[in-house]
């Protein structure tokens, strides 16, 4: 008796429940038709995601149309992304992309063609737009992204240092090589601070240093370069600056290597445009008023774009490239630039007077934009990133041989590559 | 079926549904992965091709040291959190002052996130501006390149995840230790045993089994040491702190060889597996 009454309570329990969430559903899918659209934007959080919150603001005012921002940060946005990419669900409208992850979401079919959707609307890409700011956005030819922020590595160098020793603005790697020797032999501070830690800190630290010699991970026809004659005399010379970089740089990221910086411990360094306001903050920064931000010597900055793209999951495309547009157009990126940091990728905005009384450096960042260098674009980067990182930090370490560590880089790489 | 094991099964059904969701199928579906190639290389479609990944995994000089590095931090971390929570539970056992406070303080480090914790050890193990090497310049010695020379980056590593996870193995102790009859520890002091003996002799084996079940639930979770890594050292200087999970997680989201890596945690699995079954049938015996 007893217990048939717990299965007729458990019965209307159980029929109470589906009438609940059937009545809930219709409620809910009754206000998904009757409210204005809504598009969710995913993005790296932080700044980049603020300037973005800043534009959804004033879209949702103009529109009516309701822009969620979602934040994560620089992993979980990676990882995030890799499952939607393989899942589809169609939960995002916008997605916000490191430059380098371009290539291996575009192979996938992740991405939509923004190209060819702005020839749909009779669009071109407006010519204002930093060219190696639109070349990272592209795989094979086709425009996969539009730029958000123009990041790109900078110089720091200490003019106090380098004039007392008799040099002047380093031009090349071998005058940074040359102060660093005689700045740490005279003066006992370091001459220069290598971002070492293993993975991508140390591939993106070397490779202007690469690149300045010439050296190409692959070139044009696919064939894989990383141990050709430059390749070699570039690792050389980023070994020699080791000599004269703080004890431990071979563990440092970019905390530490900001750290030195500010302490007023090392004559020179690479840096983020993020880094730069507060350089020369003598409440901040040891060295403050002794610092000079410059394009790195070699002109061959990487550039370190993020870019927006539109998931061909997606059910707003139209709306998502709308509010893309919204957010990249002259005043919204000038706008974000001001009051969120976040560096344009508009040629004209590095030079307008409101955004330089505000950010000084900015003409140096768009000249070194303009000479940047690109992560080569291929599906595989993120394992051909792993393996320079390993064998760049075994020469770094003095495990191997510059020769021997780049001959096995190649061969590794290769396999990926040809796999 | 008797009445009464049918509605039980109507009560533990939602629990057998969230293991089967968040266990089995997974573990499932990671064992058929590591028999095909799934990634990139194949479009993202499933390829049987047998042993092959596992073949391929054992002779991966990465995967290797990765192996023997996970193995070295297992054995380093819960040996040293064994030994500290021990002797912090013996400590704090005894008459101490304010011993309230004192056992709250040391429990905080478990209670942190682990990315706070390693973001400020790196600090502490800058070579320069560490307070590590300041502390040991005091007294003369160093300065140690902590995470930047390979023989010292394992052991930072252990050194972290045993400042974080002793206080485990010390409250669990503590508990044990305090639960042992007072009138066992008193008869032997009128008896005239020593310090030692009542250690050796009493309290020992009383919290024996507390000890063996520390140590393996630490031998587990040790094994899977993923964000120490990804927060101090990248797997570096060179390949001195690559572990098995660092790897797997790079295969797998990485480089997307989801076989592959699939192949590497079952091995990983099988490898825990291993040790733990080792393991119980020693304390069993």
């Amino acid at each position: 008796m007893e217990r048939r009454g717990v299965s007729r309570a458990l019965l209307i329990a159980a029929v109470i429940v589906v009438i609940v969430a059937i009545a809930l559903a219709a409620f809910f899918m009754a206000r998904e038709e009757a409210k204005p659209e809504k598009i969710t934007v995913l993005a790296r959080s932080g700044t980049y995601a603020e300037g973005l919150k800043i534009a959804a603001a004033q879209f949702e005012a103009e529109t009516g149309i309701r822009v969620e921002v979602q934040e994560l940060g620089y992993k979980e946005l990676y990882d995030k992304l890799s499952t939607e990419a393989l899942q589809k669900t169609g939960a995002f409208d916008v997605v916000m992309l490191d430059d380098p992850w371009l290539a291996g979401f575009a192979s996938q079919g992740f991405l939509e063609d923004i190209g060819r959707m702005l020839e749909e609307r009779g669009l071109t890409v407006d010519p204002d737009f930093i060219d190696s700011a639109i070349e990272v956005s592209k795989y094979k030819g086709t425009l996969y992204a539009l730029p958000y922020a123009g990041n790109v590595q900078l110089f720091v160098y200490r003019t106090d240092l380098y004039s007392k020793y008799g040099f002047s603005k380093p031009t090349t790697w071998n005058d940074v090589l040359e102060a660093a020797k005689k700045i740490y032999e005279e003066e006992g501070i370091y001459g220069y601070v290598i971002r070492g830690k293993k993975g991508n800190p140390v591939v993106t630290n070397f490779l202007p240093i690469f690149w300045a010699h010439g050296a190409k991970i692959v070139d044009e026809n696919g064939n894989v370069m990383v141990d050709s004659p430059q390749a070699i005399a570039a690792l050389k010379l980023f070994i020699e600056l080791k000599k004269y970089s703080p004890p431990g740089t071979e563990s440092f990221d970019s905390a530490e290597v900001k750290a030195s910086i500010f302490e007023g411990r090392v004559a020179a360094s690479i840096i983020w445009p993020a880094w730069v306001p507060d350089i020369n903050d003598p409440s901040k920064s040891k060295a403050a008023g002794n610092v000079e931000v410059i394009p790195p010597p070699g002109a061959a900055p990487m550039i370190g774009a993020w870019l927006l793209a539109i998931p061909v999951s997606s059910k707003n495309k139209d709306t998502a490239l709308d509010f893309i547009l919204f957010v990249l157009s002259k005043d919204m990126q000038k706008k974000i630039a001001l009051e969120a940091g976040v560096p344009p990728t508009r040629e004209s905005l590095y030079t307008d007077p409101d955004v330089v009384a505000k950010y000084s450096w900015y003409p140096t960042q768009l000249e070194a934009l303009k000479n940047s260098q690109m992560r080569p674009r291929v599906p595989e980067w993120s394992q051909i990133e792993d393996i320079l990182a390993n064998y760049i930090h075994q020469a770094l370490i003095g495990a191997m041989s510059p020769e021997e560590a780049l001959s096995k880089a190649k061969q590794e790489i290769e396999a990926v590559v040809k796999g | 079926m008797p009445r009464e094991s049918r509605d039980g099964i109507f009560f533990v059904l939602p629990s057998l549904i969230v293991l089967f969701v968040l266990t089995v199928y997974p573990l499932a579906y990671t064992l058929y992965l590591s028999f095909h190639e799934y990634g990139r290389k194949t479009s993202f479609q499933a390829v049987f091709v047998g042993l092959e990944n596992f073949a391929e995994a054992l002779g991966d000089d990465l995967f290797r040291t990765a192996f023997i590095n996970t193995l070295v931090f297992v054995a380093g971390a819960t040996s040293l959190e064994l030994l500290v929570g021990l002797g912090l539970a013996l400590l704090l056992s005894s008459n101490v002052r304010a011993k309230r406070y004192l056992v709250g303080i040391i429990l905080v480090p478990m209670m942190l996130p682990t990315v706070v914790i390693s973001s400020f050890w790196r600090i502490m193990y800058h070579t320069e501006l560490g307070v590590i090497n300041a502390i040991l310049g005091a007294i003369g010695l160093g300065p140690v390149n902590w995470l930047g020379n390979p023989d010292t980056a394992m052991l930072s590593l252990i050194l972290v995840d045993v400042w974080q996870y002793s206080p485990f193995s010390f409250i669990v102790f503590y508990a044990a230790i305090n639960s042992i009859p007072v009138h066992l520890i008193e008869s032997a002091k009128v008896d005239g045993a020593s310090s030692y003996q009542i250690f050796r002799h009493i309290i020992l084996p009383s919290i024996k089994k507390y000890i063996l079940i520390v140590a393996m639930l630490r031998i587990i979770d040790t094994f899977r040491i993923f964000d120490k890594v990804f927060a101090l050292t990248g797997g570096g200087p060179g390949n001195s702190t690559e572990t098995l999970s660092f790897v797997i997680y790079k295969e797998a989201f990485r480089y997307y060889n989801f076989g592959y890596s699939s192949a590497e945690a079952v091995i990983m699995l099988l490898a825990v597996l291993l040790i733990i079954a080792a393991y119980i049938r020693a304390i069993v015996r």
